[in-house]
């Protein structure tokens, strides 16, 4: 990667082949993308994509198990409910640093904001091939369904959507070199931080609320009056818990994108690991609160009630204990490992909610065909791909010098 | 049910006693997390080695 990327603005005559092709000529640039990796890529995005268009060709039932039953798949659980919910630490790290003034976290907010983007668009086109008819989305902006929490979270995943798309301008223009815009819209990037805390409050606990219509169809140790402020606290959770672990992998993988000082990234995940063991241990309790309010304890002695405390205790408690253990003794290590049972225990929690202790009592449950599991695996490998291909090029990783001075 | 009136306050009584644990662990935890251990107890103390 040529340097000149970041740090000048190209020649007019050589801009795709610095900012595109990263310096290098047509042809070497296609023999540098000839990588096992990315042909392993190649293959999962084609297969998925392949298969997307087929579920839209064929309709549902030929691409997926689902049914009159059971409507809500892999597709929700897997691609809108845990995408949706490990894209928090945009708004999470955005608040932190642009609100509550926590400007040392300032290195880590580009790619979390770029994470959540990437998190959205993906979540979005999972939830276009789970909708029987996709074309009629728009009649959630023309007929208005206040008093739905279905509608909330549709129209806070758009309006969401869009001021992410709004956030991650501000390096696209850095990149573009367009100083006047980029001045422009860095003075609406507190409001449109605000407006991000403001979306993503209402729609993570939103995406909770639509099982409050479903006391019957939920396993009763998952199912609370208070399964809204689960979402939304879990949320938090889980935005820190993705912070650090795509922090430790973009620190290493793109290592030769930063330019200037490199943060200091175990002090960073050490702050973090704080946070998240504090996140934690209340929603911890608070999953408690829930069984005891529906007096089903005797629940815990079951299977489900294994399967339960598998999730409370072995993918919260737990790794809360490891935050704090890690964050006391200054072993980042520990914060990392919490991260990632943290990551894995939320979209654990999102599938036991909406697939697999959902209709839990029917005869014949819900398995996702091989054809759904292909489309979510496409779908998470594309966002993969995205994120490399931008991070490679834009300055997501450090800010562009040429910018110096701007706070967002 | 033999006594349902009986057995709501039951609920709500372990509710709240839940929720007074839970106050009381965390401030415990919220020490714990934040505080630095003792200088003699560093887990990850390496044993001293040549100096030259």
């Amino acid at each position: 990667m040529s340097s000149t990327a970041l740090t000048a603005a190209a020649p007019r005559g050589d801009w795709f082949r610095e900012k595109i092709l990263l310096g290098m000529d047509l042809p070497t640039y296609l023999r540098s993308l000839a990588t096992p990796l990315n042909a392993l890529a190649a293959v999962l995005i084609a297969l998925g994509g392949t298969l997307l268009v087929y579920r839209f060709a064929a309709g549902l039932g030929a691409a997926s198990n689902l049914s009159q039953t059971q409507p809500w798949g892999l597709w929700i659980g897997f691609d809108m409910m845990s995408g949706i919910v490990l894209a928090a630490g945009g708004f999470t790290i955005g608040s932190a640093v642009h609100l509550f003034g926590m400007h040392e976290y300032h290195p880590i907010a580009r790619p979390a904001i770029l994470t959540a983007f990437l998190g959205y668009v993906l979540a979005v086109v999972g939830l276009m091939a789970d909708l029987g008819k996709p074309w009629n989305f728009y009649n959630i902006m023309v007929t208005p369904g206040s008093a739905s929490a279905l509608f909330e979270v549709a129209g806070c995943v758009l309006m969401y959507t869009t001021v992410l798309l709004l956030e991650f301008l501000v390096p696209v223009f850095e990149w573009l070199n367009w100083r006047k815009v980029h001045e422009r819209l860095e003075k609406a990037m507190l409001a449109l931080t605000v407006l991000s805390v403001v979306f993503s409050t209402m729609h993570q606990s939103a995406l909770g609320s639509l099982f409050l219509i479903a006391p019957a169809k939920l396993h009763p140790l998952w199912y609370s009056p208070y399964i809204f402020i689960f979402f939304f606290i879990s949320a938090i959770c889980a935005g820190i818990a993705m912070v650090v672990v795509e922090g430790t992998l973009t620190h290493r993988i793109f290592r030769h994108r930063i330019t200037g000082k490199h943060a200091d990234m175990d002090k960073l995940q050490l702050g973090l690991g704080k946070a998240g063991a504090i996140g934690l241990f209340a929603y911890f309790f608070l999953k408690m609160q829930g069984v005891a309010e529906g007096e089903h304890w005797d629940l815990l002695l079951t299977g489900w009630g294994a399967w339960f405390l598998l999730e409370a205790v072995g993918f919260v408690l737990v790794p809360s204990l490891l935050y704090g253990y890690g964050a006391r003794y200054k072993k980042v290590k520990f914060v990392r490992i919490a991260a990632v049972m943290t990551v894995i225990g939320i979209v654990l929690n999102r599938l036991n909610v909406s697939v697999i202790a959902y209709n839990w009592d029917r005869p014949n449950h819900y398995i996702p065909s091989w054809m759904e599991f292909a489309v979510s695996i496409g779908l998470v490998t594309m966002g993969v791909v995205a994120f490399r291909w931008i991070a490679n090029r834009m300055p997501i990783m450090s800010e562009d010098p040429n910018f110096a001075g701007s706070k967002f | 049910m033999e006594n349902e009136f009986l057995n709501v306050y039951a609920a709500k009584l372990v509710e709240y006693g839940l929720a007074i644990a839970y106050m009381a662990i965390f401030v415990s935890f919220w020490r714990w997390v934040q505080g630095e251990p003792a200088p003699g107890r560093k887990p990850d103390a390496k044993p001293a080695g040549r100096t030259s």
